[in-house]
């Protein structure tokens, strides 16, 4: 029955496509929390809920089904979920949405007719405020994190009081020649450079003004310019960097969470102490990060929620979390327990807490970080003074912030704020499919549907797959485009969004490339300029190199095979390792490429501070990646041609450059074309290499288009902007595919 | 124009035994020299030094006057045809044809001239225009000898040129392959493997087997004249037949037949010998002496046939008119003049000067 067979398979593969589109309901008397929790942390959760359910859920016939996401898809996927009443009951996460959820409505459900003073007592003050915004409660505190200070006991027997103390301290442990220093941290992050900035005051006033001009901010930057000046810290500083300077006892003290603790080389014996005090006596203020648990609006069981929430936020859940879960509990009867209290790492984080700030839970700090980092990185460099990197900040900021808070008046203004229905958007395929459907078309498609059946039949799981997976996130992403859809307004009907052609007018028609201070680096014209010069550049060179290795592979030489493997390696690890290899290999103190400079005798670069040399660090990255394909396909395309040839050309006098002149080169061009249409193509979209090598510095003046939208979209969170700006990356794509594919057939035409 | 000369040339691949261990061959200024010879043996090999394409080992290769082993291929002043026809595909026949002419740097104009007149010569100037794959199998071979001839090289050399075409085109092509040297007479080496294009080409042709040169000579000198059985063979369809023989006093004895030699013959020739004895010479009729063979098979060739005839384990072919042809499975008498026997040592080298008289007198006996 080979027929049967072919049915059963074919049942099979529309099973499978028709299961991806179905999700199943819950029942009604389960209690869904979600949470992004691993490993011991994930551990001690799952304990508490087994216990939840066995006693308190048990009595009021409650279970809580808990769902682990993956770190990087959570915020996205509770930002679909919640507004739209399918999300869960509860959740964990970090506190500093809660401005943005609360601004934008049906998101977090206020809790301030449960929570009872008495829980409320369980809870440090800083952890309470950052649960509120705007005076009203959202959700109670979990755990908390900040930074502190980490040093090493074998170098630093006492942490150091003061900050004047630290930095002494710092000078006589570093080594630049051998690469010990006395103090690292990420202090190009903001998060890190928070210990500083709220000691000056903090960016945010205490009514919510964007304040990272005032003289307390510019004084923080100073202060910064000031360790750094010391030498006593690394250049360039990642979180890899810093552990592993910690792990092999080359940095005296660190600066960081306990998320490094788990890291920690065995043999290092560190202690923990809260930061120091800076000169004025005043302690420095690091950002606390807290984890607060949610309930959302849409839960059918805000009470059995809210019983978990108090569970969950217990004494005897505090001390599980902080034994088991190796966490920071919200709840200080956690650091009474002695099992906790013999932990002076979790004690000193405990202190820390009590001159930490919260981050800011305001919908504009959202907007804060990318800039800050830049005006950071900007400072550090001395490409501006602290003022300038300061008075930038705040204008560029507080724009973003206007457009945000006119945006969200128009919100307020509208009476309508329910949740847009997916629904409407089948009618685009409906309607497709209704057009197709009518009169002769239909039966056209009809014949061939039915001519070519077993084939359809085939094809279909696929061509709905395409449909699900492709088409629909493109036709999305161009609607998109049409709106002025940001984080805060994702969920408000489309009608109120649209935009027309905003966005592509913004984006087209500033012109303004220079303006008195430079470059503006973020002008379309300019990215535009960088990618188009990035990807003929990188043509040029993989197709360079490509062809002379091929030349060179293309002759019998002993150990030939050998060569072609490992020059096929590149290709064959994943390109983003190979990427942060390269950075790793451009750092300007540690990596092996200014070694090698200064062991010739040059001066170190500072790869990554201007444009040209920033530019030349992803090439090198790309052209290392790509040319073992060029290389392949061009020795692929050698060896179709005929030996005889060279050996007619030969008779006739022809030199080695007339022969590759009129004969390699010319028959190579069939092979290369199409390499080349694909090469530009994926380098023109060559997200990885970017964003993981040079990272678009300075100051994104090296990004190409598809970085830039990325930024856009999830840094600056402007869906929208960034759906018009992916379009063009599109179209610009499109007109070459098509101009490449004329040119190609007018001059096979032309043969 | 040139004479070619390769005295003790050797070629050497790796470290096998040589290729070609010691070759010695003049070629005449204006001559046509084919090479043949069986697969393997060497010939494109040999072309290929004289070429330029392939290093010399050793030994010395003269073109004209001038020592030549280490010349580069383009300074030789030589054309070659190859079997592949080795045309550039993405270059029209004009720009195939005038390639040779551009690299040496020819004014433009003179390469126009030079590439028209030619292509007038070989009736290709409506082509001009095309590629070559838009071009037949004998088109392309006319465009392949037109970019030889346009440079007006010193020697021409085809390696199989022919090979790739049908036996009419085949034909065709060789007629005109001859007419062009008659008119030219360009010095020209020619390898193949056909037997009808070495005979009707060459001026003279050299033999070879195992890297080694076996004869030269005039197509008649070496259908007459073979110095040995490898050539005997070589030569001639069917090839000569040739079995062993046994000389006892003056009586020669084999499979076939016993007969009388001369007594001066008998003196020149071993005991132990073989004989040669082309198909063709054998026929029904006649009063020269006979031979007796079982008839294994016959093979129709239209005008004519050949019979296959036994003698205990050893075999012989004979080329008869249809009307004589036997019955197979029947034993039959064939007529011979002991004057078209060949003499040869077990080594296969020929007996020099030993013929045997038409005496008339030879004893006939019947076979074993
Ligand atoms: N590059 C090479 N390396 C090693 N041996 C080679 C090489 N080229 C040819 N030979 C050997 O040299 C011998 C002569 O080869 P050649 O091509 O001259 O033969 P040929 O007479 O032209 O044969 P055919 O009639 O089949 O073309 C062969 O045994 C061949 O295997
Ligand atoms: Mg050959």
């Amino acid at each position: 029955m080979p027929d049967l067979r072919k049915y059963l398979q074919i049942a099979a593969l529309w099973l499978l496509g028709a299961s991806a589109l179905l999700a199943g309901p819950a029942s009604a008397e389960e209690i869904r929390l979600w949470h992004a929790y691993r490993g011991e942390e994930k551990a001690a959760l799952e304990n508490l809920l087994e216990r939840f359910n066995a006693t308190v859920g048990h009595n009021s016939g409650h279970t809580v089904i808990p769902l682990a996401i993956p770190f990087d898809s959570y915020a996205d996927k509770l930002s679909a979920a919640l507004p739209r009443g399918r999300g869960p009951d509860l959740f964990i996460f970090a506190h500093d949405r809660i401005g943005g959820w609360a601004l934008s409505g049906n998101t977090i459900a206020a809790v301030d007719d449960f929570a009872s003073a008495a829980i409320l007592e369980r809870f440090p003050q800083p952890l309470r405020d950052a649960m509120s915004f705007e005076g009203k409660l959202y959700g109670l505190p979990f755990n908390f994190k900040s930074v502190a200070l980490i040093y090493n006991r074998d170098l630093v027997p006492e942490p150091p009081a003061t900050a004047a103390d630290m930095l002494a301290l710092a000078k006589r442990h570093t080594d630049q020649a051998r690469g010990h220093f006395g103090l690292a941290f990420e202090y190009t992050e903001p998060f890190y450079h928070g210990a500083l900035l709220n000691a000056g005051g903090g960016a945010f006033s205490a009514d919510g003004e964007l304040q990272v001009d005032s003289s307390g901010a510019v004084g923080a930057l100073h202060t910064l310019r000031e360790w750094l000046a010391t030498g006593a810290l690394p250049s360039e500083p990642t979180s890899a960097l810093v552990s592993g300077l910690f792990n092999q006892g080359r940095a005296a003290m660190v600066i960081n969470g306990p998320w490094m603790l788990s890291e920690i080389d065995p043999t290092i014996d560190y202690g923990v102490a809260p930061l120091p005090l800076l000169d004025n006596g005043e302690p420095l203020s690091p950002w606390a990060a807290v984890e607060g648990l949610f309930l959302s609006p849409a839960s059918k069981h805000p009470q059995a929620a809210w019983a978990l929430v108090e569970f969950l936020t217990s004494d005897e859940a505090a001390l599980e979390m902080a034994t088991t879960g190796k966490q920071l509990p919200a709840n200080s009867a956690a650091f009474s327990f002695p099992e906790v209290q013999q932990n002076p790492v979790a004690m000193a984080f405990r202190k820390q807490l009590d001159t930490a700030q919260p981050i800011p839970n305001l919908a504009e700090m959202t907007l804060l970080w990318t800039p800050l980092r830049t005006a950071l990185q900007r400072t550090v460099k001395g490409t501006a003074t602290p003022e300038e990197a300061a008075r930038e900040l705040q204008a560029g900021v507080q724009q973003d912030i206007d457009t945000l808070r006119a945006q969200q008046q128009a919100l307020t203004n509208q009476q309508n704020t329910q949740a847009a229905p997916l629904w409407p958007w089948l009618l685009i395929p409906a309607g497709l499919i209704a057009f197709l459907l009518t009169g002769t078309r239909r039966r056209r498609i009809a014949a061939g549907l039915q001519e070519h059946r077993t084939a359809a039949s085939f094809v279909g799981p696929a061509a709905i797959g395409m449909l699900v997976l492709v088409f629909f996130p493109l036709a999305y992403g161009l609607l998109l485009s049409f709106t002025d859809t940001t984080m805060f307004n994702e969920h408000t009907p489309l009608s109120s969004r649209w935009a027309g052609l905003d966005n592509y007018v913004a984006i087209l028609s500033d012109w303004r490339i220079w303006n008195e201070s430079g470059v503006r680096f973020d002008n379309f014209y300019w990215t535009l300029g960088i990618t188009i010069a990035w990807t003929l550049v990188n043509l040029a060179l993989t197709v360079l190199l490509g062809l002379g290795l091929a030349l060179a592979l293309n002759k019998p030489f002993r150990g030939r095979n050998l060569v072609r493997v490992l020059l096929i390696l590149p290709w064959a690890i994943p390109n983003y390792i190979t990427a942060l290899i390269w950075k790793g290999l451009f750092h300007p103190q540690f990596g092996a490429i200014n070694q090698f400079v200064v062991l010739l005798g040059g001066d170190p670069v500072a790869w990554f501070d201007t444009v040209t040399a920033s530019f030349f660090t992803g090439v090198i990255t790309n052209v290392w990646l790509g040319f073992p394909f060029m290389m392949l396909v061009i020795l692929g395309g050698l060896q179709t041609i005929p030996s005889d040839l060279y050996e007619a050309a030969r008779m006739e006098g022809a030199s080695r450059w007339q022969q590759f002149r009129r004969i390699t080169l010319p028959m190579l061009r069939p092979t290369l074309l199409p390499a080349v249409v694909m090469s530009v193509i994926w380098t023109f979209n060559m997200f990885n290499v970017i964003y993981l090598v040079s990272d678009g510095a300075p100051a994104g003046a090296n990004d190409i288009l598809i970085t830039k939208a990325f930024r856009i979209g999830f840094e600056k969170y402007q869906y929208a902007y960034a759906s018009a700006y992916s379009t063009i990356v599109l179209l610009l794509l499109l007109a070459y595919a098509i101009w490449q594919t004329r040119v190609t057939r007018m001059t096979e035409a032309a043969k | 124009m040139a004479s070619i000369s390769l005295k003790k040339i050797v070629k050497q691949y790796g470290q096998q035994a040589a290729t070609i261990p010691g070759l010695d061959l003049e070629i005449r200024d204006g001559e046509f020299m084919v090479l043949v010879g069986p697969s393997g043996c060497g010939k494109s090999t040999t072309l290929r030094m004289i070429a330029g394409l392939e290093s010399v080992s050793d030994g010395e290769l003269r073109i004209g006057e001038r020592l030549v082993n280490d010349v580069a291929a383009g300074e030789r002043n030589i054309a070659m045809v190859f079997q592949s026809y080795a045309l550039y595909p993405h270059m029209t026949v004009f720009e195939n044809m005038a390639f040779g002419l551009r690299v040496r740097k020819t004014p433009d104009a003179k390469v126009r001239e030079q590439v028209e007149a030619t292509a007038r010569a070989l009736g290709l100037e409506p082509l001009l225009q095309r590629k070559p794959g838009e071009l037949s199998g004998g088109q392309r071979q006319r465009v392949a000898l037109g970019r030889a001839l346009v440079r007006n090289p010193d020697v021409f050399l085809f390696d199989e040129p022919l090979s790739n075409l049908d036996a009419e085109l085949r034909t065709q092509m060789r007629a005109e392959i001859a007419r062009l040297h008659r008119t030219q007479g360009t010095t020209s080496v020619y390898v193949t493997h056909d037997q009808v294009e070495a005979m009707t080409l060459g001026d003279r042709i050299a033999i070879m087997n195992g890297g080694r040169l076996m004869q030269v000579g005039t197509p008649a000198e070496l259908y007459s004249a073979p110095d040995n059985t490898f050539v005997a063979q070589f030569m001639g369809s069917p090839p000569m037949n040739i079995f062993s023989g046994q000389r006892d006093g003056t009586r020669l004895r084999t499979a076939f037949f016993e007969i009388e030699l001369p007594t001066a013959t008998a003196a020149a020739l071993p005991t132990e010998l073989q004989v040669g004895l082309r198909p063709e010479c054998l026929s029904t009729t006649g009063t020269a002496a006979t031979l007796n063979g079982r008839v294994e098979m016959i093979e129709c060739l239209g005008h004519e046939g050949l019979a296959y005839l036994a003698a205990g384990d050893t075999q012989l072919r004979a080329k008869l008119a249809m009307e004589q042809l036997p019955q197979t499975g029947t034993d039959a008498v064939l007529r011979f003049n002991p004057a078209d026997l060949y003499f040869f040592d077990t080594n296969g080298e020929r007996i020099a000067a030993t013929s045997v008289e038409p005496a008339g007198t030879a004893l006939e006996t019947a076979g074993a």
